[in-house]
This record gives structure tokens, sequence and C-alpha cells, in this order.
């Protein structure tokens, strides 16, 4: 088989396996970001319980290795809790989300806690003096700045989201990856369809990245 | 003395306040009453920038009592959000929020903590920002904006919450010169529109010529204090005499 037709036949199952790539893409990044908020504010609460949660958290999922997280939810968990059962037939996406939603969650946290920590204190006792409560000050004053300056690390977090949706391949969903594998095995056009699979990645990664030079830059005209 | 509090602005009782090992202030007793105009004067250092601090919560006391408008602030019950209401805060570095334009900063008081429409708060934001000389400037975010003209939008934000009591930090310390005017003016028409006031600051000009009662402030202790032309002719302490020498 000549390289095009191989690489011709493959590309509707490898479109398949890269649209769940960006479907998983967009749901851990959706979650991740709520979590990651969550876990910033509890990190930065007053009240130290709360402190603690937040760093328990971080410490545990961005210790682990991502594989190992998606090897203990799928294998490890429903041991002992029958998630397998209570969300059948969909605990095999539920697992796969949620293992990806924790481990970038907690390295959302850290990036979110970050620009928060980098608004000049005075905004929030300036918030804090017209009678704002504190939750005001950080939803309407420190928020939205920090938010615009963690668009670069943000951005550079959810590219790392994208390849690392690839390792769900081990509990057989069949994003981009899987299917590239799927397709060698009968194939074994190594090289064509790996190259064809690095290309779709490479598109997918480059909008991503052009969608935050956009929201930067947009940012940056509208000032603040 | 419980008449007192009522009938006065501010009232301390002994305050004191650490950050660590660092005494900063030290038992301060003293009041402030309605309509008065109160210049705190003193090296840096001396406790000043605290004690209008605690006065809104910024800082908490270590020991003592703060009454503001005849409510206990220190007690721990008192809603420290719904005291902050009344009492306008200037700050040294305009604070202003990065975020928001001139008219947004104003409006966004009355609007998310007074819970006025949009639109009378944003009417009420033009009024003010028109009385401190910056209604051409609505829409400006705080980097277009002078440090005057910042500072000017930071008092109009405070007034726009119609305060009882307003107080400022230094308010010209981090201005240009030829900026330091402008700031001053809008706050010599507050004075004269018996706005309870009380001002750290090291313009004696403004001192002299606005203020009711001057206070010497060193290493947390309040030195001296009476009217102005007392306090800067006739100082009666070596420490004021000391620091009076070495800035006019």
């Amino acid at each position: 088989m000549d390289f095009y037709t191989v690489t011709k036949d493959a590309l509707p199952v490898l479109l398949q396996g890269a649209e769940l790539t960006i479907f998983y893409s967009i749901a851990t990044i959706i979650l991740a970001s709520i979590v990651g908020l969550i876990f910033a504010l509890l990190k930065l609460a007053r009240v130290a319980i709360l402190r603690r949660i937040g760093e328990i958290y971080v410490h545990i999922f961005r210790g682990l290795p991502l594989l190992v997280e998606i090897f203990y939810i799928y294998f490890a968990l429903p041991v002992f809790l029958p998630l397998h059962k209570w969300f059948d037939p969909y605990f095999t996406p539920i697992a796969g989300v949620l293992a990806l939603t924790l481990n970038e969650g907690a390295y959302v946290t850290e990036i979110l806690r970050a620009g928060i920590l980098s608004i000049n204190r005075g905004q929030t006792e300036a918030a804090l003096s017209i009678g704002m409560t504190h939750w005001q000050a950080m939803r309407y004053i420190v928020l939205p700045q920090a938010f615009k300056r963690v668009i670069p690390p943000l951005a550079n977090q959810f590219i790392q989201t994208v390849k690392d949706t690839s390792l769900l391949s081990v509990i057989s969903i069949s994003e981009l990856t899987r299917e590239g594998e799927i397709v060698i095995s009968t194939t074994f056009a190594a090289l064509q369809i790996w190259t064809a699979v690095a290309i779709i990645y490479l598109i997918v990664i480059w909008s991503l990245s052009g969608l935050s030079g956009y929201l930067e830059r947009r940012l940056q005209i509208a000032k603040r | 003395m419980q008449k007192d509090k009522e009938k006065s602005m501010v009232v301390a009782e002994h305050v004191s306040k650490s950050f660590g090992n660092n005494l900063v202030l030290k038992d301060i007793t003293l009041s402030v009453e309605k309509g008065e105009v109160v210049v705190i004067i003193g090296a840096s250092g001396s406790g000043k920038t605290t004690f209008i601090r605690c006065i809104n919560g910024l800082e908490k006391v270590t020991s003592g009592k703060i009454f503001v408008d005849g409510t206990e602030i220190t007690h721990s019950t008192t809603n420290m959000y719904n005291m902050r209401k009344k009492v306008g805060m200037v700050f040294q570095h305009f604070n202003l929020f990065n975020n928001y334009t001139a008219l947004e900063n104003v409006s966004i008081g009355p609007l998310k903590v007074l819970k006025l429409s949009k639109k009378e708060s944003e009417q009420r934001a033009r009024k003010i920002l028109k009385r401190v000389g910056m209604a051409d400037k609505t829409s400006s975010y705080p980097d277009e904006l002078s440090g005057g003209q910042q500072q000017r939008v930071a008092i109009a934000r405070a007034l726009a919450m119609e305060p009882v009591l307003m107080l400022f930090d230094e308010p010209t310390s981090a201005l240009d010169p030829e900026m330091v005017g402008e700031v001053l003016a809008v706050m010599k028409e507050l004075a004269q529109e018996k706005m309870t006031m009380i001002v750290v600051t090291h313009e004696m000009g403004f001192a002299r010529e606005v203020s009711d009662r001057v206070i010497f402030a060193d290493a947390g202790i309040v030195v001296e204090q009476g009217a102005p032309k007392e306090v800067f002719d006739h100082p009666k302490e070596e420490r004021t005499k000391s620091f009076l020498s070495k800035i006019l």
C-alpha cells in the first residue's frame, strides 16, 4: 500500500478519534477550571481548615503521575466502590474525565492562586474600604485582574491537557492516539499513521494557542 | 462618657496595636468631633497610618476600643462591612480598581454595596466626578490618568458611598509636586462642606490653613495636639519642636 492511500483510508477513523480527543479536552478544561478556582480560593481562605483541604488536594493530585491516577480511578477505586455498576455504561468516560480533571485541576489551582496573589493588596483594601465583602472584592476586583494575568500559563496547562488525553488510550477510550494504534495494528503503516496523528494533534494545539493569543490581545485592547 | 461616644464621630480609648513584638500604637486615647478636620503629623513609623487604618478595620487593634459614629467597631459582633460603608478612605497609592474606568470605579460601590440601580449609581458617580473636576475623564482607565487625577477619582469613589467620615492616608505623598494642589483643593472643599476628616499628611500648609486641630504623633503616642496655630507657632514639647524644625 502506498503512503497516501493508507493515510486516506485511515483518516475518517483518525478524525473520529480526534473528535473524542477534543471532547475530552474541552470537558476537562471546563471542569478543571471550576475545580481549580474552587481549590485556589480554598487555599487562600482565612479559615485554616479550608486552606488545609486545598493543600491536601494539590499535594495528592499533583504528586502522582497522571497514568497512575487513571489506573487508580479505573481499576483500583471500583474494588471498594462499585462505581462501574453505578455509572454503567458510562463509567469509562466518567473515570477518564474525572482522572484528567483532578490532575489538571491541581495545576490550575496553583496557576490561579499565583495570579490572585499577584494582584496588589491595595486593590482588596480599597474594595473593603467602600464596604465590599471579601467575596465581592474577590469577584469584582481581584479575579477579573488575576484572570487576565494567568491566560498565558493557563494556555500552557490546557495545551498540556490536550496532550494528556492521549493517556486515556490505556483505558480503551478511542481517542486519537488509541485510534492510531488500532489502525497500525492492522495496516502496520507506523510512519504514515503516526505522522497523521502528530499532524492532527498539532492542528488542535495550534488552534488552542491561537485562541489564547487572541484572548490576550482582546483583553489588552479592551484594557484590563 | 457614654454620651460623648454618641456625640463624637470617633472615640479611641486606650488603643494599642502591635505587629509581632513591634508596638506601633501605645495606649492612644483621643476623639474627633462631628464636622471636625483633624490632621495627624509625625515622622514615618510614628503609627499615624496604622491608627487611621484601625478606624475602618483594615487593621485590628491589639487592645482598646474604637467607636465610630456611636458604634463600637472593635466589638466582635460589629459588622465591619456595614461600618465601612459610612467611612471613606483615600490611600497614598490611590488603589483605583485597575480593571474599571473612572466612572465604574466610582459607581461600583453604590451599585454592588448600596444595591442602587445601574442608572442611579452612574448618575451619582457622574455628579461626584464632576464635583472633583473629573467629568471629562469618566471613561478613562486608571493608567490613563495622572496621579493627581487618579487621587481625585479615588476621593470620588469614597464620596459615592456618602460617608459620614473620611480618612486620608498621606493622599499627596505619592504625587508629583505640581499635582498636589489639585488634590488639596478637593479636600479643602470637602472641609468647607463640614465633612468630618482625619488626614495623615506632610502638607503643613494644608494643616495650618484647613484643619481645626493638629495632632503630632511620635513613636506610637500622641505627643501634642491643639489648634494649628498653637502647635506650629508655639509647640510645647521638645519632640514637636525638633520635628517641626526639620520639616518647616
